[in-house]
């Protein structure tokens, strides 16, 4: 009997590690199909660009092979995002070149200075907005390079030039929305919601643990930049899939509540393990003893016994009814009295502040569950009756109070104005300095490569990677352009002949690792084969272009190092900078108060470090922390001052003092302005809870509490170390 | 069906037609979207490319045999 045991047990044992195995072969095949299906869409889409533009006998077909190549994403809601500004951009970029064109033929100077004008519009364009309408704008600047250089000897042409380009891009973007939205459908809004559970989970992973990590001393800042970073991608994300054919739409306002919920959730977790750090390291034992413990308590409530679908469910159960169990004596002041009375009064602050951030924790945690349960069901119920929109009952919240703003630092647009002017103008000058013929050519790459990097990480490795792929796409060219392409009778040939190396292309694209390289190999071998109607053979000219297009993109690359707002840290000071004048211009401006504009800008400003998901440095970890602080303050300061603009309650001395003491330590740290503020906020708080405040009568008790809450919050983050680093040493 | 001359350029007519096609799509594919017809249907893709024709090949036949 107990041999049979063992033995089933032992064919059980294998049967599992037989279905692990198969699972794992499965989940790394995956991984090769998506990259198959990649490079499947781009060579068939390429391919059927190419032989739409030789069959409607436009100019030049390698216009339209690029735009595929340039156009196709993963998936199909960004296929149709990045296409949509193409277009756009190209057509705004080739009706300023007809108009540049046709007003100054005949004068090269004012030609280049309005040029000049249009790509610093542009390149401001570009840094103002975010994802693909950046690119938009990149587009309409280059363009004209595009459509206008190459004639400036037949300036009569210029129209059918432009028509020819734009149709060309209309060719291109067909194809590629086509094929990977009808042949290989890949879509975005079957991602987000799996991407969502798994945020969602990740999360409350990160507070479970977070009771534990506080105890031991540790922090996990990386998890905590990924959280910002996510905020941001998803926003992109979900702007990108409202272009798919989904029902993604229906739960539009949904997604973005679920964003904001889920902005305002990290924000308050880490004011609290922020005040908990500093209990643990600073404060009373015994009030550091009895807040974690109701954290534990809480990080327990929030742990599933089973790990089953209905997660979430469960979750929610628990959470509401620790809630219902009213662990926070906040509701009767004089219980809180009654466990603080041995403590110092900081002390006995620091306990309030606690209980409230916590409360206010569990909360939001129970919105944000919530919402994320109501997301799942409505996706499981494909289509409710009489029901149009899913978020509709959200609808009697302002909907414009939830637009993710973005904010930009006119000094960093000023910077890569100065950039992209630079590069045109120092080619230009080479152009007219030489009289090369073939001297447009390097305006044309190293304005489109001066402009459209600029918003990646780190512009000069991207270019150096570029140009090692532009040098090791020589041999390739040569080969197909010289030896193969002439083999190809019929445009069957051509296309088969020309499947190896866009699929090469493609794949090295596609994989992180090797994009920038396999970007210089496509952009060197489309440039450089010849594609048009009639086969050209000119090795010279072929070569002149070569060396051509690396000088405008070497150039690029300098001015890149030349240029470079990180030198320094001048840059990372602004950004620091910016985020302390959000604070300042809460506190004087009395309009557009909104917790979402400051959450979503502020992680707008760092969005650079956000989106590399690590701190690379300490500059970056400095510049986070900030963004941190200044969330946690400047939230405190908006509830404080929409509670006074809508309560109709004349600001009282103290309050207004608290404002002034913010500003100003916001526009000019210092040990003063620290000082000033801080006391100006125990000064309020101590008149709130001694009743002396002569905004008394208006207040009823509940609003008095929140008043008290949002003062000791403004309290415990003035204590941050953070704000005495003055904004200069980096 | 005579040519629309737009600041001395000449354009096809079916040119128009074509773009008040893609508007009226753009209505009707977000009512479908709303309406959560998308997830009934086998091919989503396929289906919005087929009402496009579908509304410019009736209005480019409206306006050429008859």
């Amino acid at each position: 009997m107990s041999v049979n045991l063992n033995e089933s047990s032992r064919a059980n044992f294998f049967e599992g590690r037989r279905l692990r195995l198969l699972f794992r072969k499965l989940y790394r095949a995956s991984s090769y199909y998506s990259h198959a299906i990649y490079i499947a869409k781009i060579v068939l889409a390429a391919l059927m660009a190419l032989c739409l533009s030789l069959a409607f006998n436009l100019g030049s077909p390698r216009t339209a092979v690029f735009c595929v190549f340039l156009v196709m994403q993963t998936q199909t809601g960004l296929v149709f995002q990045k296409s949509y500004f193409r277009l756009l951009g190209t057509l705004a970029g080739a009706t300023v070149a007809v108009i540049l064109m046709g007003a100054f033929a005949q004068t090269p100077e004012m030609f280049f200075f309005f040029f000049a004008i249009w790509i610093a519009i542009c390149t401001a364009g570009s840094f103002i907005y975010r994802n693909f309408q950046s690119y938009g704008f990149v587009l309409a600047g280059f363009t004209v390079c595009f459509v206008a250089l190459p004639i400036t000897g037949s300036p009569e042409n210029v129209f059918d030039v432009a028509v020819n380009r734009a149709l060309e891009m209309f060719v291109g973007v067909l194809c590629a929305a086509f094929v990977s939205d009808i042949l290989f459908p890949q879509r975005m809004a079957d991602v987000i919601g799996q991407k969502l559970l798994t945020r969602f989970k990740e999360f409350s992973e990160y507070i479970r643990l977070s009771p534990m990590l506080i105890k031991n001393g540790g922090s996990n800042k990386e998890a905590l930049l990924r959280f910002s970073g996510d905020a941001l991608g998803f926003e992109a994300a979900h702007v990108n899939a409202n272009f798919e054919t989904s029902n993604l739409r229906r739960y539009s306002m949904l997604l973005k509540m679920l964003n904001h919920d889920f902005m305002s959730l990290a924000t308050s977790l880490h004011a609290l393990n922020q005040l908990l750090r500093r209990i643990h390291t600073q404060g009373n034992n015994l009030v550091f003893s009895r807040l974690i413990t109701l954290y534990d308590e809480f990080s327990v409530a929030i742990t599933p016994s089973f790990m089953r679908k209905n997660d979430i469910e469960v979750v929610l159960v628990q959470l509401q009814e620790w809630l219902r169990k009213e662990p926070f004596p906040m509701g009767s002041a004089s219980a809180l009295m009654d466990q603080s009375r041995e403590l110092s009064r900081g002390d006995a602050l620091d306990l309030e502040t606690g209980y409230e951030l916590l409360e206010s924790v569990a909360q939001d945690f129970e919105a944000y569950c919530a919402l994320q349960l109501k997301l799942i069901k409505a996706k499981e119920v494909p289509s409710i009756q009489g029901q149009d929109d899913v978020g509709l009952d959200y609808l009697d919240m302002d909907q414009k109070s939830l637009r993710f703003s973005t904010r930009t630092d006119p000094a960093l647009v000023l910077v890569a104005v100065a950039r992209g002017v630079a590069v045109l103008t120092t080619l230009a000058a080479f152009w007219v300095a030489t009289g090369w013929t073939l001297g447009y050519e390097p305006i044309l790459n190293g304005v489109a490569a001066g402009t459209l990097f600029a918003s990646l990480p780190s512009p000069v490795a991207f270019i150096k990677h570029v140009l090692i792929g532009w040098l090791i796409a020589l041999p390739i060219w040569l080969l197909w352009n010289f030896l193969l392409i002439p083999l190809a009778s019929d445009w069957i040939g051509l296309s088969l002949i020309l499947i190896p190396p866009l699929a090469l292309m493609a794949y090295l694209a596609n994989s992180p690792k090797w994009a920038a390289i396999g970007a210089g190999l496509y952009i060197s071998f489309i440039l450089h084969t010849s594609l048009e109607q009639s086969f050209v053979i000119d090795f010279p000219t072929q070569l002149e272009l070569f060396i051509a297009d690396f000088i405008g993109f070497a150039t690029a690359g300098i001015f890149y190092i030349l240029i470079d707002p990180n030198m320094g840290g001048w840059g990372r000071r602004r950004i620091v900078a910016n985020l302390r004048l959000q604070i300042a211009d809460i506190c004087t401006k009395n309009s557009k108060l909104s917790r979402e504009r400051l959450e979503s800008s502020s992680r707008d400003l760092i969005q650079k470090i956000a989106s590399q998901g690590r701190l690379a440095n300490e500059s970056d970890a400095w510049v986070f922390d900030w963004m941190l602080s200044v969330l946690e303050i400047g939230r405190a300061t908006i509830d404080l001052k929409v509670f006074f603009q809508s309560e109709g309650a004349h600001q009282s001395e103290s309050f207004l003092n608290i404002f002034h003491g913010l500003k100003s330590l916001f526009e000019k740290p210092s040990n003063a302005s620290y000082k000033d503020a801080f006391s100006a906020v125990e000064f309020a708080i101590d008149e709130i809870s001694s009743g002396n405040l002569k905004i008394q009568t208006h207040l009823e008790s509940f609003s008095k509490r929140e008043l008290l809450s949002r003062l000791h919050l403004l309290r415990s983050a003035l204590q941050n170390p953070i704000l005495l680093s003055h904004g200069g040493s980096i | 069906m005579p040519d629309v001359v737009l600041w001395g350029v000449e354009l096809p007519f079916l040119l128009v037609i074509f773009i008040v096609s893609g508007l009226m799509h753009l209505i009707v594919d977000a009512f479908f979207a709303r309406k959560g017809i998308y997830s009934q249907v086998w091919h989503p893709g396929l289906f919005r490319v087929a009402i496009f024709m579908c509304i410019f090949s009736v209005s480019g036949l409206i306006f050429y045999v008859y």
